[in-house]
């Protein structure tokens, strides 16, 4: 632990704490967004399936829904990836 | 989605006017818009740029989770929304309401028990596209059905009166 506090102040000193700071509360946002997608997309499949909408609309939600969303996936990877290779 | 009885068709299925979603998801179209015109503008002008740079990767990550949070939340109202539905057949009327993802009110009264029915459109643009609330009253215990902003309530109203009519005669 003090070992851990020791690298902490070192960082701060070198002024890395921010920025490690910053790697962390991305990590952890951006895992609490891919969690709350995987939730929101299952309840909102399950209310399509269950509540009368046709096969051919259920496909078409699908691929409008998780098309866009697919895209936007992508762009937080690629965020992520510019940032940390940066 | 729900079970007819015999010798029972459906005769008409509405759901809310369209311009009902695009109210409600008015504000999240600002909020998307607002920040992709930030990005780009920052990506345009070469003093913000540079002092963007090295954090573009971070305003990448940003900006996509913002438009996807956005998104199911656009996705949930417009589940709602396609899920809110009025069914009328030859004996009944069925109101469908989902409330956000976990709730859903379905009511069903016999067209016998119709009692009243009253069309509301109130508002310049509620006039031109032809929406308004319908409040049906009935014998029944849920007493009132109301279904909010629905497509050409008196079209609506005018089945359900016919139906009715043909059930009591």
């Amino acid at each position: 632990m003090n070992q851990y506090f020791a690298q902490l102040a070192q960082d701060n000193a070198s002024g890395t704490f921010l920025d490690s700071a910053v790697n962390i509360v991305v990590f952890v946002f951006a895992a609490f967004v891919v969690v709350a997608f995987a939730v929101v997309s299952v309840v909102l499949n399950h209310h399509w399936v269950s509540h009368g909408v046709t096969v051919k609309q259920i496909k078409l939600f699908r691929k409008v829904y998780f098309g866009i969303a697919a895209l936007l996936l992508a762009g937080m990877s690629a965020g992520i990836a510019v940032y940390l290779i940066a | 989605m729900i079970q007819l009885h015999e010798n029972e068709k459906i005769v008409l299925q509405k759901r809310r006017h369209w311009y009902a979603i695009v109210a409600e998801s008015f504000m999240l179209a600002v909020a998307a818009i607002a920040l992709a015109t930030l990005f780009f503008a920052a990506l345009v002008s070469p003093a913000i740029r540079t002092m963007l740079d090295a954090y573009l990767g971070l305003v990448l990550f940003v900006l996509a989770t913002w438009l996807l949070l956005l998104w199911m939340v656009f996705f949930v109202l417009f589940t709602n929304y396609y899920l809110d539905v009025l069914i009328i057949t030859n004996k009944r009327l069925i109101d469908i309401e989902q409330h956000g993802l976990f709730t859903r009110d379905l009511v069903e009264v016999r067209l016998d028990k119709v009692q009243d029915i009253k069309v509301k459109v109130f508002g310049v643009l509620a006039s031109l596209l032809d929406f308004g609330d319908l409040h049906i009253q009935t014998a029944g215990s849920s007493r009132e059905v109301v279904v909010h902003r629905i497509a050409h309530p008196q079209q609506v109203r005018e089945v359900i009166s016919k139906y009715h009519n043909k059930i009591i005669k």
